[in-house]
């Protein structure tokens, strides 16, 4: 597959993944084009893989980890606007958006490993051995980052209600 | 809700204000353009550190034995430095020079082209071919889209200035193209004119210390290219034809080389000798080569006195 049509198929997935790693559609913009423009310059390897989208997929988290490093933590700057106009069905709208927002800020609020980790488990829906290949770590190291992050989102929770 | 839905509609919310993706496939198709303008300038890269006193750390450069014939060393007008023939007489406050590339002929130290950038502080030159934040000037390479852009008086002469993520001044001094960017600067369309009018002429040179036995088939312009790191430095040298066809580059640097590299090998002094992985297929810089290459480099500890200044 060449570059232009990989980034044709895969670009809007690949900006919607970074965005909910980085809950911040903003840092996620400038992570997708600095692993898309370096994946670029070596792309007859990447294409040459089983999956490049699975290498580019860890391309993003291994960025991600990397600006978080060098960058103080950011706060989310969610509008309600935008999420108004999106989600599951709720049972209770009202009540229901206000604990989404809240849920949302408590993610983002998450160190970015334990983050990307809930992640993945709860958005792209992989499993812990999975996560684990795609960030360089054992499974137990997911589950660890998992259960401390459930952990801190419920204890948000707790303190919240 | 209980906490899997909850979370999962938490991030199909946060997934919604992803940003379109035709913005960002703009912004990745103009630092290709910028990454091929970059390739054909066989950019190579920096150094920091001390090392004032350029102390030789490799050794002379040896003739190769087998079927392939090194390109002689470089004659001693280029080791002495060629001249980068303008400078700007004004920047902008705060960015100071962090990177030297130069491309000469190697028999007679005929000028082809040179390029410095001048970069905020804290930030270090970009290894990725990405642009360097701040204030670049390329001398002797002509680039496309030539028409690009609004005109703009520079003293005397005519020039365009292209305004996309980076501004872009412009023009020919005497047949030389000349051109100015700034990056990731703020007000930086102002700042590329500016610069590009204050244009002097330069007597700052950038002095070849490194030479290689590169195979005679990529014989041609030298092209050396200087920089710091973190606690070091990194220096390349690049042999090119001259149609153009063909290219190789050795690297030189202290601390780690890139993850992935064509080749590379250790040095005493936390050296690191190496050639990039993103070798152009059809210059069949053979293994072999490279290895013969890189054992046979010489090179000393690029003078960095120029890093930090902001002189013409």
């Amino acid at each position: 597959m060449e570059f232009e049509e990989f980034l044709s198929a895969r670009l809007a997935a690949l900006l919607r993944y970074a965005t909910v790693l980085a809950c911040d559609p903003h840092l996620a913009e400038d992570i997708v084009q600095e692993v898309l423009s370096r994946a670029q310059t070596r792309w007859a390897r990447i294409s040459a893989a089983d999956v490049p989208e699975a290498y580019v997929k860890r391309m993003i988290v291994n960025e991600l980890a990397s600006w978080r490093r060098r960058r103080a933590a950011r706060v989310v700057p969610m509008s309600l606007s935008a999420l108004d106009t999106v989600g599951a069905p709720l049972e209770d709208p009202a009540t229901a958006v206000d604990e989404r927002d809240a849920m949302i800020r408590r993610l983002a609020a998450l160190p970015v490993r334990q983050r990307i980790v809930i992640a993945l488990r709860y958005y792209e829906g992989l499993s812990d051995p999975e996560i684990a290949d795609l960030i360089g770590c054992r499974p137990a190291t997911v589950r660890s980052h998992a259960a401390r992050g459930l952990a801190t989102l419920r204890e948000y929770s707790r303190s919240t209600t | 809700m209980t906490d899997e839905p909850l979370i999962h509609a938490a991030f199909e919310a946060i997934a919604a204000t992803a940003p379109p993706p035709e913005r960002v496939r703009a912004r990745i198709a103009a630092r290709a353009r910028v990454h091929r303008q970059r390739r054909t300038l066989l950019v190579g890269a920096g150094a920091l550190g001390g090392a004032a006193a350029a102390t030789a750390v490799g050794v002379p450069l040896l003739a190769r034995s087998g079927s392939g014939v090194p390109a002689g060393p470089a004659a001693p007008s280029v080791a002495a430095g060629t001249p980068f023939r303008f400078g700007p007489g004004w920047l902008p406050d705060g960015v100071s020079e962090q990177y030297r590339q130069v491309t000469v002929m190697p028999s007679d130290a005929a000028f082809f082209g040179s390029r410095r950038s001048w970069l905020p502080p804290g930030v270090a030159y970009p290894e990725d071919h990405s642009p360097a934040p701040g204030i670049t000037l390329t001398i002797g390479e002509r680039f496309g889209d030539a028409d690009a852009g609004e005109p703009v008086t520079l003293g005397q002469a005519r020039g365009r200035l292209a305004v996309t993520d980076m501004a872009t001044v412009s023009w020919e001094h005497e047949g030389t193209p000349i051109r100015v960017t700034a990056y990731q600067l703020p007000n930086q369309a102002d700042l590329a004119v500016r610069v590009a009018r204050s244009l002097t002429r330069s007597a700052s040179t950038l002095p070849l210390n490194l030479t290689v036995g590169f195979p005679a088939r990529f014989g041609g312009r030298l092209t050396l290219a200087v920089h710091p790191r973190p606690g070091g430095w990194l220096t390349s040298v690049t042999s090119e034809t001259l149609d153009r066809t063909r290219s190789a580059m050795v690297v030189a640097s202290t601390g780690e080389a890139p993850k992935h590299t064509y080749a590379q090998f250790g040095r005493p002094g936390g050296i690191t000798l190496w050639v990039p992985d993103e070798q152009d297929p059809s210059a069949n810089f053979t293994r072999d080569e490279v290895d013969q290459a890189l054992m046979d480099l010489a090179f000393k500890a690029p003078d960095l006195s120029w890093v930090g200044g902001r002189v013409a």
